[in-house]
């Protein structure tokens, strides 16, 4: 299913105002890639130093009050270091080791703290690099997401994905010492790869998603798809690296199962360790999630309002998305939003769904018209301020 | 032939996957050992023990309270309830009292040497999840773990071959005292901590 785009749709996806500033500085001989690049490169720009901006403002104000541990409150941007940042730090200078009945590194999937230790290796703290490398992998992320809607959709409906992106309110993250802007860098580069028929770059891409984050997993299906469509018409040649693709997210998998297995007993040490946190998948886990929701009512967790509200807003993206976006990515990017649920909890589910890359396709549908689209970039400007000043009221 | 070469390449990408994650640095024999006394602190419950804080020496025994406390009775009268790593004294008594006004003694030290296992669980859990590898010393016959980095310090002796914790060193700039536990029971008996 590609997206059909009529000249009326072409003529209201004109770049608005801050694009064509962008264009201007980018310089009239670019190539329409390179000029489209230098766009979503501006707006990643812009986006981070509004993160990055805010973050340091709020630790010089110390707010939110009496909520600024020592070591977090006199580390160079502190705020954006926080929460799994200990964990993925720990695992990068100490390694995995599971502690039963608590909280344990274990459920941290290992390829972000390998490039931590990595970093560490070459001078830098583990946070300073984690904070390169995310912020870095957001960028190719978003060169690769533009890339990846335009198999789906025409070229500015692809860009306004690229831009609601960077200046998605949950996406603070990105900036953060977390996985999600290199899973999303991985995902989107496999998608793309896999559309043009690039297999093994799809497969190295896809592996490094899944020993990144467990949602890539997922990914098998959007690959599935594409191998079945591939499959007729591909020789001997291509075929071999249409399975490995195919196959290169849960072979990378299977490796850290392997790993949990000989180190700890426990093939499936990063799931066990999920427990400590309350999370284990359960039949009853939606229905939990809805109770543990209603009851958060007036204390302190109703910060879940949010991350259910991000739930369907993603859902009803997605619906939206399905118009456009080949069916199988849309089962995958539902499966990322849905599946923590049965965990019995919408705890982080906005967080989970950032690297649902179809939301994006999504909101460049809803935004065509100027008068929806310029109104939602403001909004999602002061939102992503907003979230990124409140980091420690509430974990993503 | 074609799965064939998809099955040989996936193996690969699975090898370098294992290789990534085995390039990380591995759980050493300290972390091991911390882990496996961890479980027998959270298995078993301490009796109490006879400890020596700034030249005097007493003697303290644990009894579990309702809510994962713990009330620890000393010789000279004193009681304390013991929450998690909290310690609050609940009836102050002279001799103890007096040992503390004298060498300005932390709480935590007393409950260092109570011989809580709780207390033992909620400081080596602590160190482990925060990312400071416990230390493993000691001499021939007991591993002696380091409960915390920094000063004061509080070393538990856990004998080598049971790892049952036997003893508690306990050393700041100003006081020092050791402990000798008085032994272990499984986790249910309501008279221990």
């Amino acid at each position: 299913m590609v997206a059909q785009p009529n000249i009326e749709a072409r003529r209201r996806d004109q770049p608005n105002a801050g694009d064509h500033l962008l264009e201007e500085v980018s310089g009239p001989r670019l190539s329409p890639r390179a000029r489209a690049w230098a766009i979503v490169g501006g707006w990643w720009l812009g986006s981070r130093a509004l993160v990055i901006v805010t973050a340091i403002v709020v630790q010089h104000a110390r707010f939110p009050h009496n909520r600024w541990p020592s070591t977090v409150a006199h580390r160079p941007l502190g705020l954006l270091t926080t929460w799994d940042g200990h964990w993925y730090r720990m695992i990068a200078e100490h390694g995995y080791l599971v502690i039963p009945h608590r909280q344990s590194d274990t459920a941290f999937f290992p390829f972000f703290p390998a490039l931590l230790r990595l970093g560490h290796a070459a001078g830098l703290s583990a946070y300073t690099a984690g904070l390169i490398v995310a912020n870095l992998a957001f960028l190719v992320a978003l060169i690769a997401l533009y890339e990846l809607v335009q198999v789906w959709m025409d070229e500015a409906a692809a860009r306004r994905a690229a831009v609601y992106a960077a200046i998605f309110p949950v996406g603070f993250v990105f900036s953060m010492v977390y996985p999600e802007a290199l899973v999303l860098a991985a995902i989107t580069i496999a998608g793309v790869l896999a559309a043009r028929g690039r297999w093994l770059g799809a497969a190295v891409a896809a592996a490094v998603a899944a020993l990144t984050r467990p949602e890539a997993l997922l990914l098998v299906l959007p690959l599935t798809a594409l191998a079945i469509r591939a499959w007729p018409t591909a020789d001997s040649r291509t075929r071999w690296r249409v399975l490995t693709a195919v196959a290169a997210a849960p072979a990378a998998i299977a490796a850290i199962c392997l790993y949990d297995w000989r180190t700890f007993g426990d093939p499936l040490a990063f799931s066990s360790a999920q427990r400590a946190w309350g999370r284990a998948f359960a039949v009853t886990g939606p229905k939990h999630a809805i109770v543990e929701l209603v009851r958060s009512t007036g204390t302190y967790n109703a910060w879940l309002y949010r991350d259910a509200a991000f739930c369907v807003v993603y859902l009803a993206l997605l619906v939206v998305a399905a118009r456009f976006v080949p069916l199988a990515w849309i089962g995958a990017a539902a499966l990322i939003v849905l599946l923590p649920l049965w965990t019995g909890s919408f705890t982080s589910d906005a967080r989970f769904g950032l690297v649902a890359v179809p939301i994006y396709a999504g909101l460049a549908r809803v935004t065509r018209s100027r008068f929806v689209d310029i109104p939602l970039r403001i909004c999602s400007v002061g939102l992503l301020v907003a979230a990124t000043a409140t980091v420690l009221l509430r974990w993503p | 032939m074609a799965v064939i070469r998809a099955v040989l390449v996936v193996a690969a990408i699975t090898a370098a996957a294992f290789g990534i994650v085995s390039a990380l640095p591995q759980p050493t024999q300290s972390d091991r050992i911390a882990v496996a006394v961890l479980h027998v602190l959270e298995t078993h419950r301490g009796l109490g023990s006879e400890f020596t804080i700034g030249g005097r020496s007493f003697v303290a025994q644990c009894r579990r309270l309702p809510g994962r406390r713990s009330l620890v009775r000393v010789s000279d009268g004193t009681q304390f309830v013991v929450r998690g790593v909290h310690v609050r004294p609940w009836r102050p008594s002279s001799q103890l009292a007096s040992v503390r006004r004298t060498h300005g003694l932390l709480q935590a030290a007393e409950a260092d040497l109570f011989g809580s296992y709780r207390l033992y669980t909620q400081e080596l859990a602590l160190q482990l999840q925060s990312g400071s590898r416990v230390e493993t010393g000691g001499g021939r016959n007991a591993y002696g773990l380091i409960l915390d980095q920094a000063r004061p310090r509080a070393v538990l002796l856990v004998d080598r071959a049971t790892l049952q914790p036997v003893a508690v060193r306990f050393s700041s700039r100003s006081l020092s005292g050791r402990a000798i536990l008085s032994g272990q029971r499984p986790a249910t008996e309501a008279t221990t901590c």
